[in-house]
């Protein structure tokens, strides 16, 4: 365009084309910066799926995607029995059924049963701008029906949210059963992201503490007493095979993979006093970390596998650390407070989430590492070891209710809580797993 | 074509006034964000600048004198613009004035009158935009009632407007929003990303849920300003 008009009188029409183009934005041109939102929730309706087989559907798949989607706290869920009709295709789906009720986005689909096990065909609708936004098939093996849910649960709220769902994941905690009695037990259990499909992977007469994941998510290390003195197990998750691999004399705690799976955080005392310890999981060599008088404890990893942070009361009381594994450098991170312990970095780096005790009491706590800045997200007392879920928006931790020990969730930002439906026992322990 | 020559002027003008507000804007470009949405909540203080125009002229004016260049720049445009639009002869004085202690912001800011000074830039642009719409619209001022409809818009698209998880502060978007007299939506359009598809999409469904919208019932000032608008979604008040 600039070539055809260089032959005249270049410059003229140019700045007619321009003044043009000028006028023409500057005719009803208001222009307006908007700086602030409400972050209300944003009302979801998912429709009772469809079941295209015989009979009745083992459960329906629309009512876990609303308890998955609920609990994010980022949707407001419509209840079935408010919804004016119940498509299951897009083609049924009548735009002013939603728009009436001020629905944002609607979810419906179907399942059928195959020969290799069940089919979902769903979309996700945007109800204002009349679009589809996707529509998608995912099969399942049969009896994978939850599974199935989650990951149509992942699909639209990453959809939503421009983030990954962790619907699919799963969680890892201690049951502790008739404390202090004759018939104490100890259970090292995994489940569903939400709760269901409990599956116990140990049980003991003796404390298991400081279950977690390897990174793939295949295997779990953990610390168990049950010859009577703290030991490191790894634990196959699929085959339940196990294998211990430290027993020194005095704590043996705290085991932590590296990002990259070949090594071991933890901790060992064998030398008088808890120290870190890397131990490599293929040549099954020890290096000591941290070598001082106080006590260092409850190691983690950074993201990029550089350095390790850990609690340490070098300076007095607990606050958190980090050391450079290669240089071995040792900055402190926390100054706010005079207890700050059991650490992680979230993926991004920027962010540290911790037990921070306040005026006697303990909560979840995050800081912002570049800025310094310490929020409290929990009004609860007692809480303890905070695990951040894969996709960094959640973390889960181990607080008390009536006199019992359950977990709790917490987003990251603080906004969002709620808790895992409790079961018998105190619950503890709580590690979220990788993407699985 | 015709039709074209016709407004040959309004259009020059309109250049011309969009070339001083450029220059006005991105002078301050650096201003931080709540001083720009101060021009678009309070509109109504240009009003109050104009009424007491003369007062504040012999004191900024010596502050102008270490950059006469621009000063002597701005002069001339406002004198031509008070030739063919004899309507806006209210805003003209206060133009070059105001024009001289924006551009020496930067050397003033020690001093104690900051506030009045934001003000000003703040109504720079309004009295911009105020004069562009009058040498568009053949030398009609910026309506009176404008900065409530412009407020309640703003207002509406707010309370709706509900930001993803990965939302974060510096992430921002334009939209440009088609209207009809009655005020309702016809269309919503991405003129610019933010680059965060989800973001995207909670700022155009806080507009399409906010409609329909109030908008003055004058079709020449409804023509003038609502019928096209564009909306920048640019968040300050996010944790991250």
């Amino acid at each position: 365009m600039v070539l055809a008009f260089s032959g005249r009188h270049p410059l003229s029409l140019l700045l007619l084309w321009i003044a043009l183009a000028l006028a023409a934005s500057a005719r009803g041109e208001l222009a307006i910066e908007i700086t602030q939102g409400v972050d209300a929730p944003v009302p979801v309706a998912v429709v009772p799926f469809a079941w295209q087989g015989r009979g009745r559907p083992p459960e329906d798949l629309g009512k876990i995607i609303r308890f998955d989607l609920a609990r994010s706290g980022q949707f407001a869920m419509t209840a079935p029995e408010d919804m004016l009709s119940l498509p299951s295709r897009p083609e049924e789906l009548y735009v002013r059924d939603w728009r009436v009720q001020g629905i944002a986005y609607v979810l419906l689909g179907s399942v059928r049963p195959t020969e290799s096990g069940l089919e979902a065909r769903y979309a996700l609708f945007d109800v204002f701008a009349e679009r589809l936004l996707f529509e998608e098939t995912l099969e399942a093996r049969a009896g994978q029906l939850r599974a199935l849910a989650h990951r149509i649960s992942d699909r639209a709220y990453e959809q939503l949210t421009g983030i990954p769902g962790a619907f699919s994941t799963r969680l890892l905690y201690v049951v502790a059963q008739n404390i202090a009695t004759e018939a104490e037990t100890f259970r090292l259990e995994m489940a569903d992201a939400d709760g269901a499909n409990a599956q116990t992977l140990l049980k003991s007469r003796e404390p298991i503490l400081s279950a977690s994941w390897s990174p793939d998510g295949q295997t779990v290390v953990y610390v168990s007493f049950e010859t009577g003195k703290p030991a490191i197990y790894l634990q196959e998750i699929a085959t339940g095979r196990r294998e211990k691999l430290t027993d020194f004399e005095g704590l043996n705690g705290s085991p932590v993979f590296s990002p990259d799976g070949m090594e071991l955080a933890l901790v060992l005392s064998a030398g008088g006093n808890p120290d870190i310890f890397v131990l490599n999981l293929e040549t099954r060599k020890l290096r000591q970390l941290t070598r001082h008088f106080a006590i260092d404890t409850e190691p983690s990893w950074t993201a990029d596998g550089e350095a390790v942070i850990f609690t340490s009361n070098r300076g007095g009381g607990p606050q958190i650390y980090k050391m450079n594994v290669r240089s071995r450098a040792i900055e402190r991170l926390t100054f706010v407070g005079d207890y700050n312990a059991r650490a992680r970095v979230l993926a991004d780096g920027r962010y540290l989430i911790f037990v921070h005790r306040q005026d006697g009491t303990f909560h979840i706590a995050t800081q912002d590492l570049e800025r310094g800045t310490v929020q409290i997200l929990t009004e609860t007392s007692l809480d303890e070891s905070p695990s951040v879920a894969p996709n960094g928006s959640m973390a889960i931790y181990a607080t008390r209710s009536n006199g019992r020990g359950i977990l709790a969730v917490v987003s990251i930002d603080g906004r969002v809580k709620y808790r895992l439906p409790s079961t018998e026992g105190d619950v503890r322990e709580p590690a979220w797993s990788p993407f699985l | 074509m015709a039709e074209l020559r016709a407004y040959l002027w309004p259009l020059a003008w309109a250049l011309l006034f969009h070339a001083v507000a450029l220059v006005l804007f991105s002078a301050n470009w650096s201003s931080p964000p709540a001083l720009r949405q101060s021009s678009t909540t309070e509109p109504m203080r240009a009003e109050l600048l104009t009424l007491v125009a003369p007062a504040p002229k012999p004191a900024p004016k010596p502050k102008a004198k270490p950059r006469p260049a621009p000063k002597a720049k701005s002069k001339p445009k406002a004198q031509k613009k008070a030739a063919p639009a004899p309507l806006a002869e209210a805003p003209v004085p206060a133009r070059p004035e105001k024009a001289a202690p924006e551009r020496n912001a930067p050397p003033m800011v020690p001093e104690p009158e900051k506030p009045s000074l934001q003000e000003l830039l703040g109504t720079d642009f309004e009295d911009a935009l105020a004069a562009e719409a009058g040498a568009a619209s053949e030398g009609e001022a910026r309506p009176e009632a404008l900065g409530s409809y412009e407020a309640d818009l703003m207002a509406r698209i707010v309370s709706q407007w509900s930001r993803p998880p990965s939302a974060r502060n510096g992430m921002s978007c334009d939209l440009r929003l088609a209207l009809v007299p009655t005020g309702e939506l016809v269309s919503v359009t991405l003129v610019r990303s933010s680059g965060n598809a989800a973001f995207d999409r909670s700022a155009e469904l806080a507009v399409r849920r906010a409609a329909p919208f109030q908008v003055p019932e004058d079709p020449a000032v409804f023509d003038a300003y609502f019928r096209s608008v564009t909306v920048t979604f640019s968040p300050n008040d996010l944790r991250y």
